[in-house]
């Protein structure tokens, strides 16, 4: 039977997990009203476990203690009985549809904030400063290492109070029982500190403590990491024999293994690798401490496919796989393989634009799938058919708000027809692609490609949809998303002309796309700092060019999120691209068979100037207005939204006014340049309700 | 002169036909035997033919009629014949009877003539074409001497050289009818036929209502019985009487889907070639359609070779054996009440159990049921990985229950796991206090029996049968026909009387149908497209279920849009018999047969319930329609009975749901 290792029930303590896989604990950033799980962090993981998830760990770094502040990241709080309720509200929604559910409690020590809410005192064992979070801390003191080791187990109680059935110990991402196991941060000469048992002696007080507290028959697991990366902290030998020692006392149930430390900004990309990473990266390291423990061990990291999850759990190198972002982005992904629904998968690119906005505090969402973590909303990842008339809904444009719009309408069961100018789908998706290690974000177009097809969209792609194509189609919704072009004319001095034989600069987009040649001495100027700039830099890199980029901001690529950013800047510098902030382009002009391009110091204003053959401008997206316009007049509602409804989910009031003529709307960067989210956002809650 | 001549030829075709029979008796019993009683059976047989015969005759009721015209009148017309001519009785109302009956006969003739004009293809040729004018000849003759024999004419009317014509046409007629009948004319399928019926091996079959479809257990501890069917001789008696009574109607061959796929097997030919078998010879007078593939006259067989050559050519290619779906369409069709399937399944035991030729996927199949109890060599104790989540009362935990759930195999399977999980969750609605066996459950059986491993089949029957004697519940529920027929059909031969005392068998379909006619189930309003369903082999013809499934969908407020052949006329998924794992390449697949009836008949979704036929159907590539399961489609209406207006809007909404399908 294909797939039967991922649908082996396993044990874990006295809890039988009906299957192989979890959603392992990560910050959701859901928790409201000082950390409870609350409405919308009930239906977020009640949707994995209604989609066939075995286990789900929620509240990665759910803290224990009031001294590990929680709403920098809206984690949630086990420091207080006010929890209790709303974790029965929890274990009820995930065990009514056959799933488990646990929570990861932890004190992250020195690895936080101090700036705000309490404006608490950190805490670590030697009061050395980390750097990811800019936080200094104060030495932990004896009567605080016993208060935070009553906190772990009257968290714990709380848990199983809650009707969840477990708990997992982070020792994992430099939280504070592995501060105390590093050696690089653990300074201490006291009994917490030196010798191995001494490292050891905080997390195993922890969890003689949770265990005295819950009993036997509560799932007690730990979260540790398989080698830090760093040559003077943990290593994989030093991983193991923690591991080994813990597993020793039989009180613990399962261990979670990431690969990677993380108190570094390299170190931290390694642990929720994106799509620059190989699958299963670091599935080594959890095998190394499966070698060495008695219970079951769970993984995760980039196992986003059932084949490989299969094949991880076939050959025995752990016991469960974790598929956290795979969830993220489908949260059905096991019914669908139950179903035989493989190629309906909505599979995880490796984007991270979800733990990128957690580690800015913000919600976590999914760049593709507009209805993760907003089920309580009530989007849907189940597009209903709908009852009402049949309608005729074009969509001009093939990017992924038009994707999307084409999705969501043809699931409603309309009649709908798609427009897109390329011979391919994909818009700016497509260009995104080309980028050395980021192939992967076309994953989003492949599979509304081949939900498009399966839902029997009429594509006309390579065709541009003029004012009388599209009314000869005799439409009842017109959805235009026909994104833009990138906005070279905004300065005159930058000498761009829409003649590429006069035009002095070309857009990341000509080059990515390969419309231009890659130059050999190439000066990039990079206003928007997104992933465009990097990505056109890393490609005119990789083939040879010379590179600059020059930025007016804090640094090239400010605005890529702190998992991807790392992984940019390991390949520029390899290639010796120059990086380059606080320059404004002043303007460009012809010398000879070279460009120079000047530019000016924004502080200063001093000028200085590059001789270079090509320079490429990233300034954003010029919203493509022209068919908006030529449309507007003529349709029903004037182009115009109801944002009361749109912002409350509820259908838009023309959907059921009746009238001759077509409904218009718009969506995506045709509209303003937003992101892929934002487009895809938008056509789900417009177009749900066709 | 005719008068002279008449009694001489009546009783010379007589004579010869006396001859002729005991030729054939002699041919049947080269069988072996077979205990049936002979003087209760003769006494039963009118019956069986008026009623039990002439119910599937009747399906056609110009053919009925025609028959009953021809036939009623041929045998009065034979019977007054000898009394009136042959020993010239001829005084009173007998010549006028003779008239009449003969007269009926003519009529029907000429119907049989009208139907042999532009014959179907499934009609056998051959001597069959001259059927019509024999029966002319025979029943024309004989009016038109018995004509002055009542008066109507002169008894010296007309020329000698008109009576040597007349004696022409009444040897001809008595040649055909009498002789013929004997010796292997058409018309011995009525001298077959009729002791057929009167030794039938399955006399439970006859009778209102009644149906006789389990496969019969060899005894295996009979070490002189062969396991199975080598040669025609191997075969019983009266299973070789049954041959020899077919009538080359071609029913059986217009219903397979064997047949209709392009694989190489005609029920009909078959039947024929045993027939050529128990005599000895060619098929090559065989004068009906052949074998899809396969041209006739190259096969010959005898009563003592084997049917099946281990080299070459014999009788039958063993091709021809595996490529019965065991659907029973024949059996069902067949107006001379001829078991096919218990032919074939003879034949398969042979090839199995002392040859070891299961083709293809079989012996592997076979393999792992005997070294994992089930047909997939799952590990055993995966069985109930599908319900890890559910909770599901253990019968070796509770020891009785209301109901015990049997599985099937379609607990190792994604598919029919969806299927399960949708029973239990109406099991759990109807607050049906239930239990499974878990582990303890093992293959039915099914797949080993009809792929001629009785002793496999014999070996999980007797485990099974062993481990329910266990436990105490009345009902055995399962959404399995293949499981459901073989526990209520077959495993009773092996469990001894009192096997099944206390307990009956139902189909989920049957099942969930009683609940809702007990109040214990509510639905809300069927919102989807049009449906139509798909009778399951082993569910109606098997079993005769066709209401209940059909009731259940009519609670769900659904409509059902039926296919042309629906019913106990249901065309076969294409899954019953081990037929996928034989694999027998055709033309075509019958599951895309299947789907593309279920096409035409409008439907957007075809309600299924059996796993086979749901893994057949839904294996159509480019499918019109949605498979689902009729356990699933009531799952997904369930709506709480006390307060139905508490059902949120996904719950009413008929669509697949994650909750419903993991």
């Amino acid at each position: 039977m294909a797939f039967d290792a991922i649908f082996q029930p396993i044990q874990i303590g006295k809890l039988t997990i009906r299957n192989r896989v979890v959603s392992t604990a990560h910050a959701e950033v859901h928790a409201t009203d000082g950390g409870m799980t609350t409405a919308r962090y009930v239906k977020y993981y009640e949707e994995k476990a209604k989609g066939g998830c075995g286990l789900c760990i929620c509240g990665g770094s759910s803290v224990v203690s009031i001294d590990s502040p929680q709403a920098w990241w809206s984690s949630v709080n086990l420091s207080t009985d006010r929890i209790i309720p709303h974790f029965q509200n929890l274990a009820d929604a995930v065990h009514k549809h056959g799933g488990k559910i646990m929570i990861q409690i932890t004190h992250m020590g020195r690895r936080s904030r101090w700036d705000g809410y309490d404006w608490s005192t950190l805490l670590s064992p030697s009061g050395i400063r980390e750097p990811v979070h800019r936080s200094t801390c104060k030495t932990i003191e004896e009567e605080e290492i016993w208060r935070i080791i009553g906190d772990f187990a009257q968290a714990a109680r709380r848990a199983k109070e809650g009707g969840l059935d477990g708990v997992e110990l982070s020792a994992v991402h430099q939280h504070l029982i592995d501060q105390f196991w590093s050696p690089r941060v653990n300074k201490r000469e006291d009994q917490w500190g030196g010798s191995f048992e001494n490292r050891m002696r905080f997390g195993m007080e922890v969890l003689k403590a949770v265990r005295a507290e819950v009993g036997d028959d509560f799932v007690v697991g730990m979260r540790i990491c398989g080698d830090e990366f760093h040559p003077d902290g943990l290593s994989h030998e030093d991983m193991k024999q923690i591991a080994a020692y813990y597993d020793a006392t039989g009180q613990l149930d399962f261990f979670g293994v990431i690969g990677s430390g993380c108190d570094t900004h390299n170190t931290l990309a390694n642990v929720i690798p994106n799509m620059s990473y190989p699958p299963e990266p670091f599935l080594h390291l959890a095998a190394g401490i499966k070698e060495v423990v008695s219970v079951p061990v769970i993984h995760a990291q980039n196992i986003k496919d059932p084949n490989q999850a299969q094949r991880i759990l076939e050959g025995g190198y752990v016991d469960l796989v974790g598929m956290t972002r795979a969830h993220i982005a489908d949260p059905h992904i096991i019914a669908k393989i139950k179903m035989g629904q493989i190629d309906q998968i909505k599979q995880c690119v490796g984007a991270n634009y979800c733990i990128d906005r957690q580690y800015q505090g913000l919600d976590v969402l999914c760049i593709q799938n507009a209805a993760t973590s907003r089920e309580y909303m009530g989007l849907p990842h189940i597009i209903e058919k709908s009852e009402g008339p049949k309608r005729k809904v074009v969509v001009v444009g093939g990017g992924p708000g038009g994707m999307e719009a084409a999705r969501v309408a043809a699931e409603r069961g309309h009649d709908v027809t798609l427009f897109e100018a390329a011979e391919a789908l994909g818009g700016q998706i497509t260009i995104a692609a080309q980028a050395p290690q980021r192939d992967q974000i076309a994953g989003i177009t492949r599979w509304y490609q081949l939900e498009l097809v399966r839902l029997g969209v009429d594509l006309r792609l390579g065709t541009r949809a003029d004012e009388a194509t599209l009314l000869d189609l005799r439409p009842d919704i017109v959805v235009l998303a026909t994104g833009g072009q990138p906005f070279l004319s905004q300065f005159p001095e930058w000498g761009y002309s829409e003649n590429p034989e006069e035009s002095l600069v070309v857009s990341t987009w000509d080059v990515l796309s390969g419309k231009v040649a890659p130059g050999k001495n190439v000066l990039i100027y990079d206003a928007i700092c997104e992933f465009s700039g990097v990505s056109a830099a890393d490609y005119l890199a990789d083939k040879g060019a010379k590179v600059e980029i020059v930025t007016d901001d804090i640094k090239p690529g400010a605005a890529v999120g702190g998992t991807t950013f790392p992984t940019y800047y390991r390949s520029l510098y390899e290639k010796e691209v120059i990086m380059t902030s606080d320059l404004m382009l002043h303007k460009v002009y012809r010398e000879g068979d070279s460009l120079v391009a000047v530019l000016e110091n924004e502080y200063t204003g001093a000028l200085e100037e590059r001789v270079v053959d090509q320079v490429v401008v990233e300034n954003g997206v010029r919203p493509d207005e022209g068919l908006y316009y030529a449309l507007k007049e003529q349709s029903r509602n004037k182009g115009q939204l109801d944002l009361e409804a749109l912002y409350a989910i509820q259908p838009q009031p023309c959907l059921s006014e009746a009238g001759d003529g077509f409904l218009l709307f718009r969506l995506g960067d045709c509209t303003a340049p937003r992101n892929t989210h934002a487009a895809i956002y938008d056509a789900l809650r417009i177009c749900k309700d066709f | 002169m005719l008068e002279t001549l008449l009694p001489i030829l009546i009783f010379a075709a007589l004579g010869l036909a006396v001859i002729g029979a005991w030729r054939r008796v002699r041919l049947w019993r080269q069988g072996r035997p077979s205990a049936v009683p002979l003087l209760k059976g003769l006494a039963a047989m009118p019956r069986r033919y008026l009623v039990d015969l002439h119910h599937v005759v009747g399906r056609d009721k110009v053919m009925s009629n025609t028959h009953v015209a021809t036939a009623g009148g041929f045998v009065a017309a034979a019977v007054l014949m000898i009394l009136v001519h042959g020993f010239g009785l001829a005084q009173g109302v007998l010549g006028w009877l003779l008239l009449a009956a003969s007269a009926v006969m003519f009529v029907g003739s000429r119907f049989v003539a009208r139907r042999r004009r532009n014959p179907p293809a499934r009609l056998s040729k051959g001597p069959w074409m001259r059927l019509p004018k024999s029966l002319a000849a025979f029943s024309l003759g004989v009016f038109l001497i018995t004509l002055p024999t009542v008066g109507l004419l002169p008894a010296d009317f007309g020329h000698w050289l008109l009576a040597l014509v007349l004696a022409a046409v009444v040897v001809w007629g008595l040649g055909e009818m009498v002789f013929g009948m004997t010796w292997g004319g058409p018309m011995k399928h009525a001298f077959a036929g009729a002791l057929h019926l009167a030794f039938h091996r399955r006399a439970e079959r006859f009778g209102e209502g009644n149906r006789s479809t389990g496969l019969k257990a060899l005894n295996l501890d009979d070490e002189a019985a062969p396991l199975g069917v080598e040669k025609p001789a191997d075969f019983t008696w009266n299973q070789l009487l049954g041959f020899d009574a077919c009538v080359q109607c071609g029913r059986c061959e217009a219903v397979c889907p064997a047949f209709a796929a392009g694989q190489p097997l005609n029920p009909k030919k078959l039947i024929q070639d045993m027939v050529v078998g128990l005599a000895g010879g060619s098929d090559a007078n065989y004068a009906g359609s052949p074998y899809p593939g396969k041209p006739v006259g190259e096969h010959v067989g005898s009563p003592h070779g084997p049917i099946v050559a281990r080299e070459g050519k014999a009788l039958v290619d063993a091709e021809t054996l595996w490529s019965c779906t065991t659907c029973r369409a024949c059996v069902e069709e067949c107006p001379m009440m001829i078991e096919h399937v218990d032919a074939i399944v003879d034949m398969r035991r042979h090839l199995t159990l002392e040859r070891g030729q299961t083709p293809n996927k079989g012996a592997e199949v076979l393999d792992n049921l005997i070294a994992t109890d089930n047909p997939g060599g799952f590990d055993p104790g995966s069985r109930l990985h599908w319900a890890a989540d559910l909770n599901l009362p253990l019968m070796a935990d509770v020891k009785q229950a209301e109901v015990l759930l049997w599985l099937g195999d379609g607990a190792f399977d994604m598919r029919n796991q969806r299927t399960l999980r949708a029973l239990v969750k109406v099991l759990r609605a109807a607050e049906v206090e239930f239990a499974v066996l878990g582990t303890e459950e093992r293959d039915s059986g099914d797949v080993a029996r009809r792929l001629g491993d009785e002793a496999t089949f014999q070996s999980l029957a007797k485990r099974n049968i062993a481990t329910l004697a266990k436990y105490r519940f009345q009902r055995i529920v399962t959404c399995d026909p293949h499981s459901f027929h073989v526990l209520g059909n077959e495993y009773g031969e092996l469990g001894g009387p009192d096997f099944n005392a206390n307990w009956e068998v139902r189909h989920h379909s049957t099942f969930i149908a009683e609940l809702y006619d007990a109040g214990r189930l509510a639905f809300a309003p069927w919102k989807g497209g049009r449906v139509t369903y798909h009778d399951p082999c082993y569910l109606g013809r098997y079993n005769g279920e066709y209401e209940a499934p059909r009731n259940v969908l009519k609670a769900l407020g659904i409509e059902v849009k039926e296919m042309e052949r629906s019913g106990f006329r249901s065309r076969c998924c294409g899954g019953g018999g081990g037929a996928p794992i034989t694999d027998i390449p055709g033309e075509r697949r019958i599951p895309d047969m299947r789907m593309n009836d279920v096409k035409e008949s409008g439907a957007e979704l075809v309600a299924v319930g059996c796993p086979q036929c749901t893994a057949m159907l839904e294996g159509v590539v480019d499918a019109a329609a949605e498979v689902r399961d009729i356990a699933e489609l009531v799952a997904d209406a369930l709506v709480a009975r006390a307060a139905p207006e508490a059902v949120d809007a996904s719950r009413r909404n008929a669509g697949k749901t994650a909750e419903e399908v993991i």
